[in-house]
This record gives C-alpha cells, structure tokens and sequence, in this order.
C-alpha cells in the first residue's frame, strides 16, 4: 500500500492480449469491494497489435487514474517485453508480475534492437525490485486448451498479493467476460491462485 | 463509467433530443453511448460540420443537441461555430471537443481552449468522469440561460479515465417553442455587427460570473499556490497534494475578480496546464506574476513532468528511473490480413507517389510498405493529388495516385472528387472499402447500410456516386488478388482521364474470418529472401533466422503466398513477368535492378529456385505462370520442359536487355547525402550493397585485394559459365552511378580497419570466403606436385594463367567449387572423378551443375572420403578412401557420415583438388574489438558489434550462391541506411 491508502496498478500487454479487459476486472473487484476506484486506458490503436498500457487505482477517495512514474504497486504484464518498457512506472521493491510470454514485435522493429533475453529481462527488472515473479500464465493456459486465458491465470496470480476479498474476484470476472467462456475463466483464475500459493508467499 | 461514457448520460439527463457527431478518437464513444439511451435522436453524420449544423437546427428548433467530435473535428465544424457564436441558442446547444494531448491517435495536438476564446463562447473542462456528467448537464443550462452555445473540452485521459458516477434521472424539458428571428438567425453583416457588440458587452460579463461558480479551491499549505483545470488539475493534485490549489471549471471567460482574490497574499503562485499557455498568459495578464515553471508546450502531461517542472517543491520524488536496454518499438501496425495491405504492397510495387488520408490506412506509410507520400487532413488525399497534378512531370503523374478510405470518402473527399472531374484532373483515386469506418472502432457510415442504432437505411454506394459525377472508368477490385489490383491501378496510371478504383473487402477486424487453411512455410524451399516480409504482415515472423508464419495470427488471406517467388534474391517475379507479358522491357529491368543489380550474370550462373512447381508457401506459381502468359512460356521454355516457363531465362533476357539500353547513370542518385561509406570486397555482396546506397545517394568506396572487381563471379565461376565481359559490363553500371572501386587494396595491409573507420561513417565487410578450408589428410605435407586447392585453381584458371593437371584427376568435395573445378579440369583434358563424403542427394551443388558434369563425362564416388594422399618423390600418385555410411543425426538434423569398418581402397590419381569448402580471411580485424556472428543466418541486419559496422555475404551469412550474397548486400545495405538515418537525426 503506497501513501495516502491508494494502490497503484499498471497493466500492460500488446494490443489483442486483453490487458484492457483484465483492468476492467481489477477495478470492478475494487469497486465491488467498496472502494473508490479510477482507471485510465489508451483506445483507438490497441487493436492493432501494439504496446497497450492502462491503469487501475483504489483505495479511498482516488480522484486520478494517473498512476506517477515510480508509483506503481504492482506491474502486472502480460508480455515479456511490455514489462521493461513500462518498468520505470514500479516503484522501488514493487511487484513485477510477468506473464511468460514473448510476442515478438513486427520485423521492421527487430531490425532496430533485438528482442532482450530473459537473461537480460530479470536482470533489468531485478535492478528496480526483487519482487519479480515470471507466470507461467500461458503455458497454465494451453493446458486448459485456450492461450487467451492467459490473462486470467494472471489475475489470479495477482489476487494473491492485493487485499482484495476472493468472492468479488471470482464475481468481476462472471459480471464481465463473456458468458460462454465464464466457466473456464474461472478455472483459469483458480489456476492462477494455486500457483502463486505454491511459488510465492510476499505481500505489498 | 468513463468520462465519455458520463457525458453522454449527462446529457440525457438533460433532456438532450438530439446528438449528432462523426468518429474521432478520443471522442467516439459519447455518441455511441448516447444512442443507446431512449428518446434521443442520434446520427453519425458525414462530417463534423455536417453534425453541427444538424445540432444547430435543432437547437434552434427548440429541442437539446449536442454535436461531439474530436479536437481536429471542430476545425471542420469551425465554419458554423463561429456562426452559431454569434446567433446564439434557443434550446440548450453543446458541442464536445476531445482534445488529444500527446496525440495518441490524432495528426495534431491543437489545444481546442483558443477556440472557444476566439468564438467568445462557454468553455467548460470537467477533471473527473462525474465532473463530465454533472458539467455536461449543466452546460446546456448556460447555454440556455446565457444564449451561447457551450463548449465542452475534454481530453484523452478525461474522456478515457473511469471512475463511478453518481447516476440522476432524466429532466423532460418541454420543447422550446420556434420562432422566426431574422436580427438573431441571419448573420447578414449588418445582424452580425449588433451581436457582436452584445455578446462583448452582455454576454461575457455575465458568464465571467457564472465561471465564479465552476472554480474549487483544495486549501492546503501556503508556500505554494497552483491555478489548474481540466486534466492538469489530476497531474497537479497527485503531484503536490499538500499545495493550496484553485481549480477552475469554467476556463472561458475565466473568473478574473475570483484569481485575483486567490492568488492575493500568497507568496508562490504558478499555473499547471497542458500543451498552451492559456491560463498563464491570461493570469499573467491580470497583473499576477505567476512563478516561470519548466512545462513543455507539447505532448501529454504526467505526474512526474509535472513535479520536475517545479522547482523546490516539497511534495514526494519521483524515483530515478532504471536504466533500459535498447527496446524494439511497438507500434501499432495493420493487422494480419488486412485488406489495406494488398493495395499498399501494389502501390509500392509500382512505386507510387501516394496522396494518403487519414484512417487505419494511414499505416502503410510505415515500413516496411513505405507506400505513402502525404497525409494531412481528413479527406485531403484527392485534391491535393489534383495539385501535385499541375506541377509534376508526366512521368511523376504517371505514378501519382490519390488513397482514401470509406469512411474519410463520404466524410471530405466527395467535393474534392467534384473538383477532379470539374477541372479536368487525372487524379487516380483508390477509395479503400473496408464497409466500416475502422480505426476508431467500426461505426456504421453511409455506405453501410445501417445508422448508429443499428437501423437498415439505403446504401450509399462508391461506384454510383462516382458514376453519377460522370467518372468513366470505376473499378472494383479485391485487395487480395495482388496481379488484379496491379492491373487495375497500372491501366488507371497510363489513362489521361480520372479514375476510381474501389478495394472492396471488410475489415477482417470486424468480420473475423478465415480465407482457407493456414499458410506454412515449407523450410526446404524457402530461399530467405524475405520478400513476404515486405509486407509488413505480422504474421509473418523471423524467429532464428528463418521465417515462420503465426498461426494464432495468420487468417490465410494468401498475401504472402503472392508475394513469393522462391526467388534467391528476393525479385518481384510476379510483377517482372506481367511487364515481361506486356513487352514493357525497360520497366520490368528497372523492377528487377530494384533487387538484383546484376541480372544478366545472375541469369546464367543462378541455381533458380524459382521453378518449383509449388512455392515455399505453398502456392501453386507454376501453374498460375502457364496460364497467364503462355506467351512467355513459349518464348521462355525450359529445356525439356515445353510447358515450363523459365524465369532465368527472362532474367537473363531482361538483363541483356539493360545492358544494352540503359548505361548505369539513370540509376545515380537523385539527391547526394553526406555520408561516406567504405565497403571491403567487391564480390557479390560487397557490391550489391555498394548498388544499393549509393542508390540511396551515400558515397561509396569499394576496397578489393585482387586486381578486378567481381569476387567469385570473376574468380570463382568458370568463363564457360560466365563470360567476364557480361560481370564487366555489369560493374560498370555501378561505374557509372559513381561508386568507386578501388582495386589491389588490401585491408590489414595498405589501409588499416581503424583508418577505414576513422574516415568512414559506415564500413561494410564484405570479404567473402575467399581461402581455401584446409582438409586434415594424411601425406599432404610431403606433396610438392599434384596436389591444388579447388579456389586457387579456379582464380588461376581465371586469370588466364598457365595450369597443367594430371591424366587423372580426384576432385574431393561436393559443393559448387568442387562442381566447376571438375568441369574445369575436364576442359583441360583430363579424366575426373568426384568423391563426395554423402549421398548424391545431399550434394549442395547446384543440380544443373552436376548434370552438365555427368553429360560431360565426370564420374561421382558418392558416400566416400579420402584418408590418405599417396606419393612418389613428392608427386601425387593415388588416393586412399573409405566408403561411409549414415551416422547419428547432427544438430541440423542431417545424418553425419560415418566409415564403414574396413572399407578403404585405393586409386591411382595424378592430381588432387581439395574443394571442401572456404573460410573467411579476418586477420585485418584484429585487435579492432570488432565481432559479429559468422556462418549463421540469425543476424538479419548484418550488424557487427561495433556500432557503424556491417557484414554482409558469406562471410556473415553462411555460404550462399552469387544470388544468394547478392541478396544479403541488398538487405544490409538497408540496415547500414537506417542506421545512418537515425544517427543524423539524433544530431
């Protein structure tokens, strides 16, 4: 919990990974949960394949979505390289939630840098917090035969480090994915619960 | 509920009656939201002009309106804004503006509070989704009650922001009744002048009042006082939290006597806002010295710019920011199988000057399509093509074509296609029918066939309306029929009259849909020219070096299937046969030169993978070329194949063709560049890239050892393969363009790398694997006579120079140089056998090659390697060998060879070629530190470890035929300019 009571949550992905979804999720947990929730959002080109970044705040009498630079409670990210770009929005010994997924980036664009190792990748995010956990969230989700569940296993994962009552996740999620994939979303988020409980035990 | 979201409940709970707008991020979804409520009559209307004049009607007519639209929305709608400034209202009138700081999806960042100024009307600026609805409904109070229309200015981050929204209930405002007002209604200059006067003198007075109402004031510490709105007040309260803060709601007029009052006594004062110095200069002009602060005047705010911008402020830090490693962008691209692509790849394939608009589209203009010239406005492409018209050259108006969307056509390019025809322009104009106004989220539009609720009403169809005009040649093509749409746009190029040639496919966005089944690539014939990466599909991917198709991406829309030709140096095959068809010849060579500047030599040595019957992915090319050209086929046969079209043999026609009518300064550079640009050995790939930047326009000097340019095309490959005149001819293009050659320069020896570096801005090695690889074989060291090197002698043979062989010669090997040294030495007299360690199958030779030596009488050993050279007083007298046989499976998935027990024989041999293969040459290299990935296909750039270094050719990608190396040259000569490019604009 960062000062003045508000946590801070980025979401970042590539366009189509439905990072604006699962901030939707977030925030419809928080609102269910009583609290004053903002969230912000970039649309128009998400669609598209590119660099998608939102944010999700809570906590008591939250005016802006604005999350500062170095603020943020939780990085939440669904592709590896989304999660450095948006790195300097952590604060300091934040939590780095990264799904394992690499998305390579179109090949005009691996003509200009290569896409970073996961060598490179935990050191760099190893440089701002040791709080870095690397989901297997897309593997968890070929499992149970959709890749795009991926999101779900990841907030699942995430459930686990926010003072967020359980029934309102698992109630967001039903309220706001689409009706016929609600069952195997809530597989996922369970999914996601189990395995942050047996990889990890650190609360922010 | 996001901001938008909450201005159109705002106002439906004011008893709005009418909203009218036209899509733009950020302000699409208050009219999508709107049209959901009951009794509103909501429309999107042609264009924002269109949509305010509607509301005004309304207005006027007595019922609520509201008109929404992004902030270049009210650029178009300016012309009735100012009007209705001056007219005034009846019922309540609203327009939004969505401002887009930081322009996220927009072609400017204009700050829309100017004009609210200029126009002398409200300007309301809500900070929070509950700011936006409550501001909403009260706005069409002031509208009424001052007789303005109000100006609701959001931005991205309001509009887009969510946060919960107390909801209230709709107020049934009775209509107003209409009356006929002449004074107020007709803006005839003498009206005019009486409403001016009283909104100056009425109107601004009374609502610099009302703004008193909309300021807050967050009392906090006294050392620093801060005057903000709209967004800037979020930055500003998050930033500093413990500052007094005065937040104005009402920014046009603003509360003068109320600032004053505020800012009275305190000692720090400054003013947070984004993009214009609005505020500032208007504060300021009240006599307030508001502290100089160090905000940009461009881009979006945030938290952090905001608390950099103030000095000593007390309020929290922002942490330094770890330091990243150099990322690929992300950009957003067209998506896997959009329709918009096929036309962009054609448009580049005709290297069009493109007049582009604004929409989705507007993404061709990246790379790799690079296939737009302008784009300014919203429906701006056709009329200013029709004004590039009446300057250009006829050949430049031979490739002007003007690009527009669907959506954007109905929206502005009508008129401009009024005026084509009207003026007698030729302007080809593409109209891009994706059925759906795409980017900002598929809303319906006059073509459609249905309005914003869904409702069907009559089709509002291209082709007839530009008919109706009187446009004689309308077209409509499928984007996915690449050879089609190239026809279509060609014939409409060549035409003296204007054009129109409709694309029509949906958005595969908003029809998700799958063609057939999903491409793969077929890994044995892929040649890895990359030409399906011209696309700039992302689908298509390069993972390791090799291409890959994403199947979760991939919908088989077959554009990458087109576009392959199996072409080892990536040449348009498609595009050179259709010119080839059309006896275009100069045309085609041009298009062929675009990826291979040496087509007459590549058309005699090229192993021609372009024959397969079905491409690398899976498109049956052979069959389609036999039934479009049989003409070509006729002319063009492959021997013993009738039926079989040879592309070599076109590529060799057309090359003999250039060099017989073009001499090499049509393809200098139009506009030199600064740089300079060493490139280090004139083989194949040294060359290539030396054609292609100093296409670019880059200075080049190539540095070769040897006493002629050309590497292995002049000293590898044998003159009954290759006559030299055709390589010399070849070069002197280059010659002529103004590349220098600097020949019997030896790196290492007469220049040093470092010098090289030092006066360079650029260099390319490109030294190719010019010496012999040694074999490890016993009795070697003893032999004085008998035993070459397969590229020695072929160099020797090359150089004219006196070589004797024995009766009875072993070639050991079996690439390409093992091939001609075999038919060299049978030139020369002798009886050759070849021993090749694998089975014929695995031969990496080309097949032609090792056909014509069978014909020529050379005997093959296949499965056998030598273990011993036998002689007698230092002269080579027989062979010892040992049959193999396959082993265990090698990292590549090849079975290595191993001996069989006991096998060895021996032959009597009188000389011994070892051609097993060639290693680069590097000892120049070191002590520079430079480094970079040789025998690998992984390093597509070409880029050494050194920044301003590249490799190209073998000796970076691995043996590679001429084409092959040719092919490398081209792509790193791309990487050298990007690089080059980036490196001047960073200065």
């Amino acid at each position: 919990m960062s000062t003045y009571n508000i946590t801070n949550i980025v979401v970042v992905g590539v366009g189509g990974q439905g990072s604006v979804l699962a901030g939707q999720i977030i925030a419809r947990v928080a609102a269910l949960a009583g609290l004053s929730v903002a969230t912000s959002e970039v649309h128009g080109m998400a669609q598209r394949g590119g660099s998608v970044f939102s944010t999700v705040r809570y906590g008591t009498d939250v005016l802006s979505p604005a999350v500062p630079e170095g603020a943020a409670d939780v990085l939440l990210a669904f592709e590896k390289l989304e999660a450095l770009r948006y790195l300097n929005y952590l604060k300091v010994d934040g939590l780095a939630l990264v799904n394992d997924q690499r998305i390579l980036p179109s090949v005009e664009s691996l003509k200009l840098a290569p896409y970073p190792n996961d060598k490179t990748l935990e050191e760099t995010l190893r440089r701002r917090t040791e709080h870095v956990l690397i989901v297997p969230g897309l593997t968890i989700a070929q499992e149970l035969g959709h890749a795009a569940l991926a999101n779900t296993v990841m907030l699942g994962a995430l459930s686990q480090f926010l003072d967020l009552p359980h029934a309102e996740w698992r109630q967001a999620i039903t309220e706001l994915v689409p009706p016929q994939t609600r069952e195997l979303n809530l597989i996922a988020f369970d999914e996601g619960v189990t395995w942050a409980r047996r990889h990890a035990r650190v609360t922010i | 509920m996001s901001g938008n979201e909450a201005i159109a409940r705002g106002a439906w709970e004011a008893g709005v009656r009418v909203g009218c707008g036209y899509p733009g991020t950020p302000s699409t979804e208050i009219l999508e939201a709107l049209a959901r409520y009951p009794d509103v009559d909501c429309e999107w209307s042609t264009n924002e002009k269109v949509a305010l004049e509607v509301a005004v009607g309304a207005a006027l007519a007595g019922g609520r309106a509201i008109a929404t639209m992004k902030h270049v929305g009210l650029n178009v709608a300016a012309d009735p804004f100012f009007s209705v400034a001056y007219m005034g209202v009846n019922a309540g009138l609203v327009v939004v503006s969505a401002d887009d700081p930081g322009m996220h999806s927009s072609q400017n960042e204009q700050d829309n509070r100017l004009l609210a100024r200029a126009a002398r009307v409200a300007l309301l600026e809500p900070s929070t989704p509950q700011e936006c609805k409550d501001f909403t409904l009260a706005a069409f109070e002031i509208s009424e009650r001052y007789d303005t229309p109000v100006l609701l200015r959001t931005t991205t981050r309001i509009s887009h922001g969510k946060s919960s929204v107390t909801l209230g209930q709709r107020h049934e405002i009775p209509r107003k009744p209409y009356r006929k007002n002449v004074q107020k209604n007709v803006v005839l200059p003498a009206h005019g002048r009486a409403r001016h006067v009283l909104i100056e003198t009425q109107r601004i007075p009374a609502l610099e009042k009302e703004a008193e109402r909309w300021a807050q004031v967050f009392q906090g510490s006294d050392d620093l006082a801060i005057i903000t709105a709209g967004a800037a007040f979020l930055y500003a309260r998050e930033a500093f939290p413990h500052a007094t803060i005065l937040k104005l709601g009402m920014t046009h007029p603003l509360p003068r006597e109320l600032i004053k009052k505020f800012c009275a006594g305190k000692q720090r004062v400054i003013v947070i806002e984004e993009l214009e110095p609005y505020l500032t200069e208007q504060v300021r002009a009240l006599g307030i010295a508001t502290e100089e602060i160090h905000l940009p005047r461009f881009g979006e705010l945030s938290v952090g710019l905001v608390r950099q911008a103030v000095e000593r402020a007390r309020d929290g830090a922002t942490p330094p920011p770890v330091e990243l490693p150099l990322l690929p962008p992300r950009p957003p691209i067209l998506c896997a199988g959009c329709m918009h692509r096929g036309i962009f790849y054609v448009l580049k394939q005709l290297d069009a000057i493109v007049s582009g608009d604004i929409g989705c589209y507007t993404l061709g203009a990246l790379a790799p399509l690079d296939a737009m010239d302008t784009c300014m406005n919203m429906g701006a492409s056709l009329a200013m093509a029709h004004g590039m018209a009446k300057i250009f050259s006829e050949e430049e108006k031979k490739r002007l074509v003007a690009v527009i969307g669907d959506s954007t056509f109905y929206h502005s390019g009508v008129p401009a296609l009024i005026d084509i025809l009207y003026n007698g322009g030729q302007t080809v104009t593409v109209i891009l029918d994706n059925h759906t106004t795409a980017m900002t989220g598929h809303q319906e539009h006059p073509g459609t066939g249905r309005t914003i609720t869904g409702k069907p009403t009559p089709v509002i169809e291209i082709e007839s309306l530009a008919k109706g005009l009187g446009i004689k040649h309308v077209q409509r093509v499928d984007p996915y029929d690449l050879l089609t749409a190239w026809r279509a746009v060609d014939t409409a190029l060549h035409r003296p009259e204007p054009s129109v040639i409709v694309a029509d496919a949906p958005c595969v966005l908003k029809e998700k849909r799958r063609f057939g089944e999903i491409v793969s690539v077929d890994k044995k014939k892929c040649t890895e020219c990359f030409a399906c990466t011209e696309l700039g599909c992302p689908a298509v991917e390069i993972q390791d070096g090799h291409i890959e198709i994403n199947k979760l991406l991939c919908i088989a829309c077959t554009h990458c299937q087109q576009v392959c030709a199996d072409c080892n140096a990536g040449i348009d095959i498609p595009q050179v046969l259709e010119l080839v068809h059309q006896k275009r010849y100069a045309d085609a060579f041009r298009v062929l030169l675009r990826a291979n500047p040496f087509p007459a030599v590549a058309g005699r040595v090229c192993p021609h993978p372009c024959d397969h019957e079905i491409n690398a992915l899976g498109w049956p090319q052979e069959r389609l070329y036999a039934e479009r050209y049989p003409d070509l086929v006729k002319e063009f046969a492959t021997p013993g194949h009738p039926a079989k079209l040879s592309v070599r043999d076109v590529e060799r026609f057309l090359g003999d063709y250039g060099m017989e009518n073009f001499t090499g300064a049509e393809f200098a550079p139009v506009a030199e560049r600064s740089e300079k640009i060493a490139i280090i050995g004139a083989g194949p790939a040294g060359l290539s890239a030396a054609f292609y930047l100093r296409r670019r326009g880059f200075h080049v000097t190539v540095f070769e050892a040897f006493e002629k340019p050309g590497g292995m095309m002049r000293y590898g490959i044998p003159a009954f393969r290759l006559n030299k005149e055709i390589l010399d001819r070849e070069i002197d293009r280059l010659l002529m363009m103004g590349v220098e050659i600097r020949c019997h320069v030896t790196v290492g020896r007469e220049v040093s790398f470092a010098e090289l570096q030092k006066e360079h801005d650029a260099v390319v090695i490109a030294v190719g694997d010019s010496a012999p690889q040694e074999l490890e074989l016993e009795g070697t060291s003893d032999v004085r006579d008998g035993l070459l090197y397969g590229v020695d002698f072929l160099r020797r043979l090359n150089r004219g120079q006196d070589i004797k062989v024995g009766r009875r010669v072993a070639v050991i090997g079996g690439g390409n140089t093992a091939i001609d040294c075999a038919r060299s030495a049978k030139r020369l007299g002798a009886e050759v056998t070849v021993y090749y360690r694998r089975t014929a199958q695995e031969m990496p030779a080309i097949r032609d090659e090792i056909d014509e030596a069978i014909l020529e009488g050379v005997r093959f050993e296949f499965q056998t390697n030598p273990i011993r050279v036998l002689a007698q007083a230092s002269r080579v007298c027989g062979l010892e060998l040992i049959r193999m046989q396959p082993g265990p499976l090698d990292k590549d998935g090849r079975r290595r060879p191993v001996p069989v027990p006991k096998s060895e024989f021996s032959v009597p041999v009188d000389t011994v070629i070892l051609a097993v293969g060639e290693r680069a040459d590097l000892d120049f290299l070191k002590e520079t530190g430079v480094r970079f990935a040789q025998k690998i296909h992984t390093a597509f750039t070409g880029a050494a470890s050194q920044p301003g270094v590249f490799a190209c050719g073998d000796v970076a990608f691995g043996y590679g035929t001429v084409t092959q190396s040719i092919a490398t040259g081209r792509r790193v000569a791309g990487a050298v300019a990007t690089y080059l490019q980036r490196k001047s604009v960073k200065r």
